[in-house]
């Protein structure tokens, strides 16, 4: 058998459910210690393509011909794609499993959140403020907190081209009190709120990789009805959007002539915030009082709704997901693969959330 | 308050001063207004323990935002690039589920 073969049939046999609910913790862990020591392998092979090519130049420079160490890199090269597509299995493998039962997923998680208790962990990989208190947040059935939500908009957007804000943002911008209400209905453009913005922009542009961002991404957090919902904006695609799980207001909403609609007072608000960061990025953008405007602004765009009353958050940050990833959220009978894909119950989601938290923190089985 | 406006119009006292201390507003949720003088080389933190002293509560239980972002513990108002009358404003936990 090849060591392809093997390794297929050992992560087979560790994702297999015949063995029932009993076994499925023991192998979720030896799944995660698998993968980890993959990665660890190929953090060591990471000088490897630099190797090579100097290795190489210097054949070149010296006129030599190729010796037994070229033959070496070489292999090591061919070890290095076999473990990164193992890894990349294995990791798709630990995250279809818990897809497969909400029975699972609970247990596993649950056994997470109480075990990571016990060893001390660094929380301060991506933000200072995460403490395990943060972490239960994610429990099954909890209500998540901010700082949770802080952890992944900061994490999953320094990489893209999305400009992810802080929860807090849409309590100084967007509202006139501080429980996300009631949102600003006057607007002046001359006032030192336009500098704070801008500026609130301009920091939060410096914590991503890219220079260039084509879109906002905005949680908020209404505190008198407990819930979290988000606003997207699109400078590229010219969209305007709130994503909000919750059906109730959905369902209320849809028949409703745009006046009366939930959170079309709050698109006002977001449609002057979107002139004033089109300033700031050297765009000319004319919403208010404009209807030739191909800007397309929607208080309300479909998205999965959530059929609890718990998954509110997860659902929120599952948005920035797909956006992120996809460009936009994915309707429910989307090809894509499962593990991606919005569910009833975001258990699973939680589970890889708490699960990426704690890798980051250094937490070991 | 008289006195700094004492100071303010001696000329020699120029805002350019890089330790000139600053006054800062920092508002609760519920709009109660405290009124802080710090040099802008001061940590916040320090400002934050003496919010969190005279309100009586926990400074963990509270979160300091300038700009809609949370304040650092090494943050000052230079780092910052806070000016004369800035707000801070006071959060508690924000969540959420939707019941």
């Amino acid at each position: 058998m090849s060591p392809a073969e093997t390794s297929t049939l050992f992560t087979d046999q560790l994702s297999s459910a015949s063995n029932g609910i009993s076994s499925t913790l023991p192998n979720y862990q030896k799944l995660i210690r698998l993968h980890r020591s993959l990665l660890s392998l190929l953090d060591c092979l990471i000088q490897l393509p630099n190797l090579i090519s100097a290795l190489k130049e210097l054949s070149r420079h010296h006129h030599l011909s190729d010796t037994s160490l070229h033959q070496v890199l070489q292999n090591f090269s061919v070890i290095q794609l076999l473990l990164r597509n193992e890894s990349d299995r294995i990791k798709a493998v630990i995250w279809e499993l818990p897809e497969r039962s909400t029975e699972m997923a609970t247990l596993i998680l649950k056994h997470l959140v109480a075990k990571s208790a016990l060893q001390k962990l660094n929380f301060k990989h991506h933000l200072e403020f995460v403490r395990h208190s943060d972490l239960q947040t994610l429990s099954p059935k909890s209500w998540l907190n901010g700082e949770i939500i802080n952890y992944f908009v900061e994490k999953w957007c320094a990489g893209s081209d999305t400009l992810g804000l802080g929860t807090y943002w849409a309590n100084k911008f967007l509202f006139e009190d501080k429980n996300c209400t009631k949102p600003w209905s006057s607007f002046d453009n001359s006032s030192k709120i336009v500098n704070d913005l801008k500026r609130s922009i301009q920091k939060r542009e410096q914590r991503l990789d890219t220079v260039r961002w084509s879109k906002i991404y905005i949680p908020i957090n209404n505190a008198e009805e407990a819930h979290w919902y988000c606003a997207v904006i699109n400078f590229e695609e010219h969209t305007i959007g709130i994503l909000d799980s919750w059906g109730p207001t959905f369902r209320t909403n849809r028949d409703k002539p745009l006046r009366q609609k939930k959170h079309t007072a709050l698109l006002a608000a977001l449609m002057w915030v979107t002139e004033r960061v089109a300033e700031y990025r050297g765009e000319t953008v004319v919403l208010a009082r404009n209807p030739h405007t191909d800007w397309s602004c929607d208080p309300h765009v479909e998205v999965p709704l959530q059929p609890n009353g718990y998954d509110c958050g997860v659902h929120m940050l599952w948005h920035l997901y797909h956006i992120v990833n996809f460009g936009h959220v994915q309707p429910l009978n989307s090809k894509i693969p499962k593990p991606h894909q919005f569910a009833d119950n975001m258990v699973a989601k939680r589970l890889r959330l708490v699960q990426e938290i704690l890798d980051d923190a250094g937490f070991r089985f | 308050m008289s006195e700094e406006d004492q100071h303010s119009t001696q000329p020699e006292i120029k805002d350019e001063d890089a330790n000139a201390p600053i006054n800062v507003k920092v508002v609760s949720s519920t709009g109660d207004e405290v009124f802080f003088k710090i040099k802008r080389s001061t940590k916040l933190s320090k400002l934050q323990g003496a919010y969190a002293a005279k309100v009586g509560k926990d400074v963990g239980s509270i979160r300091f935002l300038y700009d809609g972002s949370r304040i650092s513990e090494t943050d000052t108002p230079a780092s910052l690039d806070m000016e004369d009358n800035d707000t801070i404003d006071v959060m508690v936990e924000q969540v959420g589920g939707c019941h």
